[in-house]
């Protein structure tokens, strides 16, 4: 196992350069540069550039160098120094702006994660318990409904409800006051009731898939002989449908569990945006839009190690959870 | 039924099992009655889908949600005497306390009987745990101690192996010893060597019977095989669609077949020794669907003793004709007269 | 006897005197908020005012009462929380004067060369320091000429032959800058071009002689010691602590409310921040209450505009500047907001202006363009009312790209010019410029091409939905038109390279409060992002463009009050003969939504770049009350 774990690994490696460098050749290429998008930002707010100070911008963020020396002592830095590059828009260190939100983008995702799969494994597994009864159909239904909904829709409509009962527009995880003061006692129920939304919003839409398959793979265990064995030995309903059924049935969720490394680092940016959530995903869009290329490119990057780990992990998950997994790998 | 009552530990009254699907309701086993007494063998014999393995498993009340079981089987529970198991809620305390401890059932295929994700030792385990002792140590000493006894060599090391390192005679062996563990009074055996080779088929039915002897069981054998009825069985019940046509002493039905059907059967298994090139004898027709019975006997089509007007109005039912040997069949006994009554 | 009775009189009268003491004492008390009396750290309300206050007693304003918090909803800009709170030496009103502000007042010799600024006694930064004459002589001769600020030396401060003017101090209260030319509009030109003329030196002083001496990481962690930003190079780090220096904490100001220095609350970059109120502010109400009233301004990031508009409404957000189209969904709302009706500045309104490049490099566009049958064509071709009525639902009318009433060169026949609705000699002056009908009923070039007008805009600003009602009216004259919108940013790279033709809502619309103050949109040659004279200069320009700017010099150099005037107008005639530009509506106004809780908002008032947009509204005379 320590054998296989170390050679996937190894491959990190060169996947990561070479993902590190179509990510910093694509990023770069729309015309113009952090340059172009700042002075016409400016220009809005009635400053005016001269050609002269332009260029001078320009060297002063390095920018007239061309793609591949700038990309060579971005991985330069990243390497060496752990240095993952300055952002314009920000005017200071990529990682320190990417700190800023990493705790509530971890904690927004992954309580959203978890609620996932709360809530959807134990409908799958009553649906398929339940097969083709009232309950299965209706459970079913407001799952896919919350699939096909698009998230930003969702969110408004919920937020409109909101204002159209309490008069209050619940914008983002936090009120004035939250950040004013702090996080106090007295916060808290309009705290988890912000939380909600975007819970909700983007919850439902990963439930459906998660319900489905586990409602066919368990659909799929139950009709197997060991469930028979098992009933024929004594074991209760719950030994059978939990001990035995779920673990099989849970298979295709761990992989699919792959991704949502991922996705706990930067969080859904639409519905962030739409919500104004404070989370990672409107910063990257911020950046790819004015060629912020550091900060986009290490956002992107992270995610892309995050896959890599993700995956691997998965992988992992899947041979501690079913053995025959791991005996092939032993061959 | 004739017999003593004595020692019997299973009785079947009357069992029906429908089936409700699309097309109307399936009546499978249309009226079974049996008996079981104590360290008998009986051997249930049949074609597929002549209601045999449904019948097994309505005793345990293992069935699928869409069968629905009427009748009784009564079965003379430890300490609380007579009960029909038919009553108990399937998924209730009740049943579970019998099943695996008093009565346990082995199934045909071995390699899928068991769950992949979890080694063999914690599967026997679970069923030491489940009705002998919560004690882990204790529990665990048990299951090593019977997987030797079925003769599983390295019990310790295997004991931590999962099903697909084993092969198919051990898996068989290991799903015994999951059956015996808490020494039940009847083992049900769904065809258990079916999917073995016959050298391995060959050890596992002595084994079975040596257990049988040191632990004192009934065995209800259910096979499709002649051969190994011969071998195993005290008693053999012959099931044509859904019902009992004939159940005798294994002496008996070999020696002294009276259904037609039974005759038929054993006319069409290749005997060693038979001289020349015969034909194997087949029975013409085939089962009928149990979908639209016709009235009358289910064997009436393909009966070559039938009588017109007889057999094909009334229901023949399982009659004494001495010795233990009972048969349902107007040729052999007899036309129904004032005493018998006819079934719907 | 006598001795006795003169003894008891003067007792008596001193008595009385005394008695009269604390009287006369009490004319000159002034009051502070609570907000810093509650602190207890401040001390003396008196003591941190300069001698002679700045009294804000414009006629519209009420005395008003202490406390309340603004809120604000930001998208993270800098000059959205700067302008608002911005205090130079001098100031705009709204008619477009120019008078003191942390100036007490300037004296000018006879020539225009040599100009006397006086500063007011006891003025104190926001750490209570004092502030003198030293902090703008020694922003000039520091920060300005060694261009730590990165803008440098602004034209303001050149004269007649591009020389930078010499600045020097006289006293703590004092300073001259004096020029080698006669510069007659210097403090107009310094309340547009840099607003202020100070920096705070004892924060500042260290920093800026390390970058002078090239001790490039010395200066960066001053930098960091002063506002707690780890800067990558020392020419971000000047431009961004001593020209965006608001938008930085720990570094004193003298506007009336200062960035938090409270962690989570002093990044303008963070999802919250706050301006708190300047304890030295150097103003007060005519009741001698030390402003501002407000305690904070409270600013809340949103990630949409749209979102801005939503926290209005439900009384999360108290101000904000919106559409017309928003206007009666406000009034609908439960929450009490007026609105209040400023004019714009612009030329007509910026959504309907068409701006063709007459610099494009086509060979056949250029031509075109230029050719003012050409321009008339277009513009005639439009029905104004009805398109003012499909625009504005009724609120605007048709107009011209001309001057507004009340801007100088005002003239109801410019506004008028070129608005008839005329299809039919549309196509005469298209024919007239040389355009031929091809046989799809659209007109090509007379040598055969194709003649295709590409309009460009920035996505989401509206001018696609424009379009469309724009479009079956050139359609109907003949023209055939594609329109695209994409990024700004796009856009601007576009502009720089010339590779625009024609933009319809252009980033920078033609217009302003004065051609003399401030040219960009006007003249070529004075901005990077114009479209309708591209990347054109002085050195490009032809005819009457390059007159224009020819008198744009003459302006420059004229000393003459009432001659620069003749010269302003004569380069807006010129304007006004080209028509170099449309536009189809007249200007809409600006209007503010503005919770009703907030009081002294200034009801009419010009909304304009030089004029600090929204500083017009003097936020440091808002006060709060239900």
């Amino acid at each position: 196992m320590l054998k296989y774990v170390g050679k996937r690994v190894l491959l990190f490696i060169p996947t990561l350069l070479i993902i590190s460098v179509l990510i910093f050749f694509i990023i770069q290429l729309p015309p113009g540069d952090y340059v172009t998008s700042y002075v016409a930002a400016m220009a809005a707010e009635g400053e005016i550039f001269t050609p002269e100070q332009i260029e001078g911008l320009r060297a002063q963020f390095g920018l007239d160098d061309p793609w591949y020396v700038q990309y060579f002592n971005w991985m330069k830095g990243i390497i060496t120094r752990g240095d993952f590059g300055y952002s314009f828009e920000y005017g200071r260190g990529v990682w320190s702006v990417i700190m800023d939100r990493l705790y509530l983008t971890l904690a927004v995702s992954f309580v959203i994660l978890v609620f996932q799969y709360v809530v959807s494994l134990p409908i799958g597994i009553y649906c398929a318990n339940h097969q083709y009864s009232v309950g299965d159909y209706a459970l079913s239904f407001i799952g896919f409904i919350g699939t096909a909904t698009p998230n930003f829709l969702l969110a408004i409509i919920i937020m409109y409800i909101i204002y159209i009962r309490t008069g209050n527009v619940y914008l983002g995880l936090f009120s004035t006051e939250m950040l004013q003061n702090g996080m106090r006692w007295e916060y808290v129920p309009e705290f988890l009731g912000r939380c909600l939304i975007p819970i909700l919003v983007i919850g439902t839409s990963g439930t459906c898939g998660i319900i489905r398959t586990v409602r066919a793979q368990m659909l799929d265990e139950q009709a197997r002989q060991y469930t028979l064995t098992a009933r024929a030995k004594g074991c209760s309903e719950a030994a059978i449908t939990y001990k035995y059924c779920l673990r099989a049935a849970l298979n295709p969720v761990v992989s699919g569990l792959a991704g949502s490394l991922r996705t706990i680092f930067s969080g859904s940016t639409v519905s962030a945006i739409v919500m104004n959530l404070a989370i990672q995903g409107p910063v990257l869009l911020a950046a790819l839009k004015s060629q912020d290329m550091y900060l986009a490119g290490t956002i992107v990057l992270i995610q892309a190690v995050l896959v890599l780990v993700g995956t691997l992990l998965s992988d992992i998950a899947l041979a501690w959870l079913d053995p025959r997994i791991r005996f092939s790998e032993r061959g | 039924m004739s017999g003593a009552k004595d020692d019997v530990i299973l009785r079947m009254k009357d069992l029906k099992i429908n089936i409700k699907v699309d097309e109307g309701i399936l009546t499978v086993v249309r009226g079974v009655d049996m008996e079981i007494r104590r360290g008998e063998t009986v051997g249930l014999v049949g074609e597929s889908g002549c209601g045999k393995s449904l019948t097994s498993k309505a005793i345990l009340g293992i069935n699928d949600k869409k069968c629905k079981a009427e009748g009784q089987i009564l079965f003379d529970a430890e300490g609380t005497g007579m009960v029909d198991l038919l009553s108990l809620k399937p998924r209730g305390k009740e049943i579970r306390a019998i099943r695996g401890k008093q009565i346990s059932m082995i199934f045909q295929e071995p390699m899928v009987a068991f769950s992949p994700m979890y080694t063999i030792g914690n599967q026997i385990n679970e069923a030491t745990l489940l009705h002998i002792t919560k004690d882990r140590k204790k529990a665990k000493e048990i299951s090593l101690d019977v997987m030797k006894k079925v003769g599983i060599a390295n019990a310790e090391k295997r004991y931590d192996q999962y099903p697909h390192e084993f092969s198919g005679g051990m898996l068989q062996r290991a799903l015994i010893a999951m059956a015996l563990v808490c020494s039940p009074k009847l083992l049900i055996a769904d065809e258990p060597t079916t999917a073995l080779d016959v050298t391995i088929q060959a050890q596992i039915l002595e084994l079975m019977k040596t257990l049988q002897k040191d632990f004192g069981m009934s065995i209800l054998f259910i096979t499709h095989d002649l051969g190994i009825v011969a071998r195993m069985c005290d008693t053999v019940a012959v099931m044509y669609l859904g019902r009992i046509v004939e159940c005798a002493s294994a002496v008996e039905i070999y020696g002294n077949p009276m259904h037609p059907y039974t005759q038929g059967l054993l006319g069409s298994v290749h005997k060693i020794g038979t001289k020349g090139q015969k034909r194997l004898f087949s029975i013409d027709g085939t089962v009928p669907l149990a979908l639209n019975l016709p009235k009358g006997c289910g064997f009436y089509e393909r009966c070559s003793k039938r009588i017109d007007g007889v057999c094909n109005v009334h229901d023949p039912r399982l009659t004494d004709l001495g010795d233990g040997h009972r048969v349902a069949c107007f040729a052999c006994t007899g036309c129904p007269g004032k005493e018998g009554s006819v079934h719907e | 006897m006598h001795t006795y009775r003169k003894g008891v009189s003067l007792l008596l009268a001193l008595i009385l005197c005394l008695g009269l003491l604390p009287a006369m004492a009490d004319e000159a008390a002034y009051t502070e908020a609570p907000f810093l009396t509650e602190q207890g750290v401040y001390g003396d309300v008196k003591d941190r005012l300069p001698l002679e206050p700045m009294v804000e007693d414009a006629a519209y304003l009420t005395v008003g009462t202490y406390g309340g918090e603004l809120h604000r909803s930001a998208g993270g800009g800098n000059w959205d929380a700067g302008k608002p709170i911005e205090e130079g030496l001098f100031r705009f009103t709204a008619e477009g004067a120019v008078e003191p502000n942390v100036a007490k007042g300037f004296d000018v010799n006879e020539d225009a060369t040599v100009y006397t600024i006086h500063l007011r006694e006891g003025m104190k930064w926001s750490d209570g320091e004092p502030f003198t004459a030293e902090d703008c002589v020694w922003f000039f001769n520091v920060v300005c000429l060694n261009n730590i600020d990165g803008k440098g030396v602004r034209n303001c401060h050149k004269d007649g032959n591009g020389d930078p003017a010499v600045v020097e101090k006289v006293d703590d209260q004092t300073f001259t800058v004096t020029f080698g030319t006669p510069k007659v509009d210097f403090i107009e030109a310094l309340t547009v071009d840099l607003k202020w003329h100070f920096a705070p030196k004892h924060i500042f002083e260290e920093l800026a002689q390390c970058v002078i001496d090239g001790k490039n990481d010395e200066a960066l962690a001053l930098g960091k010691e002063i506002c707690g930003t780890e800067f990558s190079d020392v020419g971000k780090m000047g431009k961004e602590m001593l020209y965006y220096f608001w938008n930085y904490p720990g570094i004193p100001t003298l506007n009336p409310f200062v960035l938090s220095t409270e962690p989570g609350k002093n990044s303008i970059k963070g999802e919250y921040y706050e301006y708190v109120r300047n304890p030295y502010y150097w103003k007060v109400d005519t009741a001698g209450q030390q402003l501002p009233y407000i305690d904070k301004i409270c600013y809340l990031t949103v990630a949409n505009v749209d979102q801005q508009l939503m926290l209005l409404l439900d009384g999360t957000v108290d101000y904000q500047t919106v559409g017309m189209e928003s206007i009666p969904t406000i009034l609908e709302s439960e929450t009490a907001i007026n609105i209040y009706e400023w004019s714009g500045s612009t030329w007509g309104d910026p959504g309907t202006q068409l701006h063709f490049n007459l610099f494009v490099e086509d060979e056949h566009l250029r031509p075109l363009f230029n050719n003012p049958d050409f321009r008339q064509g277009m513009s005639i071709c439009v029905d104004r009312e009805e398109f003012a009525a499909l625009y504005s639902d009724g609120w605007l009318q048709g107009s011209q790209a001309a001057p507004q009433p009340g801007a100088l060169g005002y003239s109801e026949e410019w506004a008028a010019k070129w608005t008839e609705y005329d299809v039919a000699k549309a196509k005469e002056l298209f024919e007239a410029a040389g355009l031929v009908m091809g046989g799809d009923g659209f007109y090509d070039f007379a040598d055969g091409t194709d003649f295709v007008l590409n309009i460009v805009a920035v996505a989401d600003s509206g001018a696609a939905e424009t379009y469309k009602i724009l479009e079956p009216y050139f359609r109907a004259a003949g023209i055939k038109c594609t329109f695209k919108d994409y990024d700004r940013s796009n856009i601007d790279n576009d502009m720089m390279s010339n590779a625009i033709q024609c933009t319809l809502f252009p980033v920078t619309p033609i217009g302003d409060i004065s051609i003399v103050l401030k040219p960009n949109s006007m003249v070529p040659g004075y901005a990077t992002n114009v479209a309708w004279y591209g990347t054109m200069n002085e050195d490009t320009a032809e005819g009457d463009l390059k007159k224009l700017i020819e008198l744009k010099h003459q302006l420059d150099a004229t000393a003459d009050p009432e001659a620069r005037t003749e010269i302003a107008l004569q380069m807006l005639k010129l304007h006004e003969d080209n028509m170099w530009t449309l536009c189809y509506v007249e200007a809409s106004p600006t209007y503010h939504a503005v919770n009703a809780r907030i009081h002294n908002f200034p009801e009419t008032g010009v909304w304009s770049d030089i004029y600090r947009d929204m500083g017009l509204a003097h936020c440091q005379c808002w006060y709060i009350a239900e």
